[in-house]
């Protein structure tokens, strides 16, 4: 399954993706046909998961599960022209994560794919 | 293609209801099939907008509406499109009359969820975004549009105190719709000391969490003119689709949706965005009415904030956006909404909609998307 797939890369800090033989682009593993070029002859590829932040914001509110962390930040990252997001905990004020921070990507749990300050 | 109208329009208050989601459905179908004149046996068929269904038990709604309306035989569909479940109902009734299958449809749209707590709403709500980096990463709706809110406030240099005066607008118009689920004005500093709900969005940048139903019905215009009631025409219907998840677009300020949709529709009624008195469109959150208005085309890109600040938007000025007080103060019972938007536009452009009434209303346009705008439906209407 590509999502266990991606999640055990997650684990090791890498970021699953796919590269298109036909036209070399590349995307997140996840998607299964070339954005560019829609063949679906794609070689998947680990990337280093370090990235800078691209917008994010602090939850007070939290669904189920996330009670107990909050506040906490979910950002979007970019890394080697690829965005991605996850969960960042013990960020509490906007101010301690200026935009284009550097972040990366430290492991998976049942709070999804989780960063930290880089 | 057949031209289109719709003959009646009938909603429930928004807001908490103790009514089951079926009787919400049911009430507002009723006084929408009143407000048309029609029998409910002339209805050949229903289309139902509902996402939590399952959150007061029901789901397969619509033979349960027929059979309360004292229809059984008439099929129908229940479509989920999260937020725009609404709109888009309405194109696919749309559709079906247009391509002549049905000359009457009736499509509903309800949402029920109140009852189930902040915590679990906020939960149930984040299963309409793409769950495995979104919902299932910790963020919820009000999170994945304030990360959109800090995008443009940092491109735009807008402020927060322009996302407030949206809520304030729309707040003093909701004072106007005796259906409006929050009837309260308020003002920017209000907004500003709101509790944080996920930063830079307080409390008073969210629409509430809402019940409710809507529904109208649509008619061929042959049917609409032999019946002889009021009635609207349909002028132009849209589509539009984006990357479900925020992370795979390019630019977090806008909403490709909203443009596509928005293009297809002007581009059916022979319209330009100047040509529209008034608009109903999906301000969720404050800064989506900002990224709505510029897609729409009403107001250039990185313009949509300083047109609020300017006051462009209020009721009866350049444009009037969300007479009815929009999902900020109206509400927003998910499923219908975009049902909702369209009965505003049914009374205003019949003059109906008493304090409210948006002056020489001729030509009305509905916006309504799907969760961060990954589905989106356009509608534009005229008076006959
Ligand atoms: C902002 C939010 C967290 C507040 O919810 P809440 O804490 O459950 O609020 P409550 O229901 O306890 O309401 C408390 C009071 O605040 C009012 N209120 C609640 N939400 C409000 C809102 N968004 N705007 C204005 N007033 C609001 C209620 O009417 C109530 O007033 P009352 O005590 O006079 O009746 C919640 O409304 C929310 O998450 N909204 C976003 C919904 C959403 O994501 N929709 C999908 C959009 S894509
Ligand atoms: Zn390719």
């Amino acid at each position: 399954m590509i999502e266990d797939k991606f999640i055990e890369c997650a684990k090791r800090g890498k970021i699953l993706a796919a590269k298109c033989k036909k036209c070399n682009n590349t995307q997140l593993a996840t998607i299964l046909f070339c954005l560019k070029c829609n063949s679906n002859e794609l070689e998947h590829v680990e990337l280093d998961g370090e990235g800078r932040v691209v917008t994010y914001t602090i939850l007070h509110v939290a669904p189920e599960g996330y009670e107990k962390y909050s506040p906490y930040a979910w950002v979007i990252l970019e890394s080697n022209g690829l965005n991605i997001s996850g969960f960042l905990e013990g960020v509490k004020s906007p101010s301690e994560l200026p935009l284009n921070s550097k972040v990366k990507i430290i492991g998976y749990d049942e709070r999804g794919i989780i960063l930290s300050k880089a | 293609m057949k031209k289109v109208c719709v003959i009646g329009a009938g909603s429930t208050n928004y807001g908490k209801a103790k009514e089951s989601i079926t009787e919400l459905a049911v009430n507002a179908a009723r006084d929408a099939i009143k407000s048309s004149n029609i029998e409910p046996k002339e209805i050949e068929y229903g289309l139902i907008s509902n996402v939590f269904g399952v959150a007061d038990k029901q789901v397969h709604l619509a033979p349960v509406i027929m059979t309360n309306l004292g229809i059984p035989h008439v099929p129908g569909l229940t479509i989920e499109s999260a937020c725009g479940s609404g709109s888009i109902a309405f194109r696919e009734a749309y559709a079906n009359v247009a391509a002549g299958f049905y000359d009457v449809v009736l499509a509903v749209g309800v949402e029920k969820v109140t009852h189930t707590g902040t915590t679990r709403s906020t939960t149930l709500f984040s299963y309409c975004s793409d769950f495995f980096y979104e919902g299932g990463c910790g963020v919820s709706f009000p999170g994945l549009f304030a990360s959109m809110a800090r995008a443009y406030i940092t491109r735009y240099k807008a402020s927060e105190e322009d996302l407030a005066m949206v809520a304030v607008k729309n707040h003093e118009n909701g004072m106007l719709n005796p259906k409006a689920h929050v009837r309260k004005r308020i003002s920017v500093d209000d907004v500003l000391n709101s509790p944080i709900v996920a930063s830079p969005l307080k409390l008073l940048d969210c629409c509430p969490f809402s019940d409710g139903a809507s529904a109208v019905i649509i008619a061929s215009e042959e049917f609409a003119k032999k019946h002889g009631g009021e009635y609207i025409e349909v002028i132009g219907s849209g589509r539009g689709a984006s990357p479900a998840a925020l992370q795979n677009r390019e630019d977090l300020t806008t909403i490709p949706s909203t443009r596509a949709a928005a293009m297809q529709a002007y581009k059916q009624a022979n319209l330009t965005p100047k040509d529209i008195d008034f608009a109903e469109v999906h301000d969720c959150f404050t800064i989506a009415e900002i990224v709505d208005i510029e897609d729409l085309g009403f107001f250039e890109k990185g313009r949509g904030a300083a047109a609020v600040r300017e006051g462009l938007t209020q009721l009866n000025s350049e444009i009037s956006i969300n007479p009815s007080g929009g999902l900020k103060s109206k509400g927003h019972p998910i499923g219908a909404t975009g049902i909702g938007q369209i009965v505003e536009i049914y009374e205003q452009l019949l003059n109906k909609a008493g304090e409210r009434q948006v002056k020489d209303a001729n030509i009305g346009l509905s916006h309504n998307f799907g969760a961060t705008g990954a589905s989106c439906a356009v509608h534009i209407f005229r008076s006959v």
